[in-house]
């Protein structure tokens, strides 16, 4: 692996740490992200130092000769892994929206003192329910 | 027996007054609510006109799925031993309620599905939908040991069981009818399927565009996938 390429790993490893503690210190990064990606600053910053080690893993254990390419499928590997995280957290959050939703609906309807359902024809022929949760 | 039909809602200012007035005139001793799925036009006004209380969500949160969790959670915090949702465009029938809700008054059912396809009489859906549903419905029938015709059918009612577990065990997004049916099959509940009638809206457009016959089938599949995944853990919290 070149010179060239290990100190572009090592200055975008250096730019991620900053990124992502300037992030945390600001609260615009829940910790359990963070942590992914200080993962993969310490993976760029680390090529420098274990280029040998790297290699070796990449041509013995899994079988990729040029090791310029582990890079790649790791950084590749973490995006995954971080799309995956992001999809649930999206799943989650649309359902809490929906629910926020309903929740501010029947509220409002409460509030408008439309609550109770009609029943019959005529408006205000009953009263009040007082079952519920 | 306290009952609820639930009048789904999309911008359906256009039929809303006439749908409300047939259930107005044909009231068996059923309360009313609308959900207003975030309509830009006067719907949620003209039940106010008519004094049916409408919950309008402040925006849209999709097809008449987005509308479930909203009526299960109404029915819930008020105490509702049955619950049927009634279409807002027009093409259910308020003649056709004491079929649907009758099984739930008699204990015979807990899942009712009113079903166009087993008299055959009106509106019958175009060809493609109509073979889209009569694969989910054979897939789903399969699934819960009891033939299902409409599975996609909009006109159903469920009984307390059902609104419970919805109301407070079941807290996730539901996607599509198939999946309500078979969380509901899971969770302990007795499905039955009547004949009614149902007729073509008279304004307005359905929600189900061309892009939906692609997106409907693979919805649909992961959506039956999903209920068979959460099967065990369903069946381990009704004990």
């Amino acid at each position: 692996m070149g010179l060239k390429i290990k100190l572009i790993a090592f200055a975008l490893g250096l730019v991620f740490f900053y990124v992502v503690l300037r992030n945390v210190k600001r609260n615009t990064f829940s910790p359990s992200y963070a942590v992914l990606w200080l993962s993969m600053a310490a993976f760029l910053l680390s090529i420098a130092v274990f280029e040998p080690v790297y290699k070796w893993g990449a041509t013995h254990v899994i079988g990729i000769f040029d090791a310029r390419h582990i890079i790649y499928i790791t950084l590749i590997g973490f995006l995954l892994i971080y799309v995956f995280l992001l999809t649930s957290m999206v799943t989650r959050l649309s359902y809490q929206v929906l629910q926020l939703i309903s929740a501010i609906a029947i509220l409002e309807a409460k509030l408008a003192g439309l609550s109770k359902p009609h029943t019959g024809a005529e408006k205000g022929d009953t009263e009040p329910t007082s079952r519920g949760r | 027996m306290k009952i609820l039909v639930s009048v789904i809602a999309y911008n359906e200012e256009a039929n809303i007054r006439t749908t409300l007035e047939d259930l107005r005139s044909h009231n068996c001793g059923f309360d009313t609510v609308v959900i207003d799925n975030g309509s830009h036009d006067r719907t949620a006004a003209v039940c106010q006109e008519l004094h049916v209380p409408v919950v309008t969500h402040c925006i849209n949160t999709g097809g008449s799925m987005g509308t479930v969790t909203s009526y299960f959670n109404y029915a819930y915090e008020y105490g509702y031993d049955c619950l049927c949702q009634f279409d807002g465009d027009g093409q259910h029938l308020a003649t056709e309620l004491p079929s649907i809700i009758g099984p739930i008054q008699r204990d015979e059912a807990d899942y009712v599905i009113g079903s166009r396809f087993i008299s055959k009489v009106g509106f019958q859906s175009t060809a493609l939908r109509r073979i889209g549903i009569s694969s989910f419905s054979s897939l789903v029938s399969s699934i819960v040991g009891h033939k299902v015709t409409d599975v996609t059918s909009g006109f159903r009612a469920y009984s307390r069981k059902v609104i419970r577990f919805f109301g407070t065990q079941y807290r996730y997004e539901i996607y599509d009818t198939s999946q309500l049916l078979l969380l509901s099959h899971f969770a302990g509940a007795r499905i039955a399927e009547v004949p009614i009638r149902m007729r073509e809206r008279v304004y307005g457009k359905s929600e189900y565009g061309l892009r939906d016959a692609f997106t409907f089938p693979l919805k649909g599949i992961l959506s039956i996938t999903g209920a068979l995944l959460q099967r065990q853990q369903i069946q381990v919290g009704r004990r």
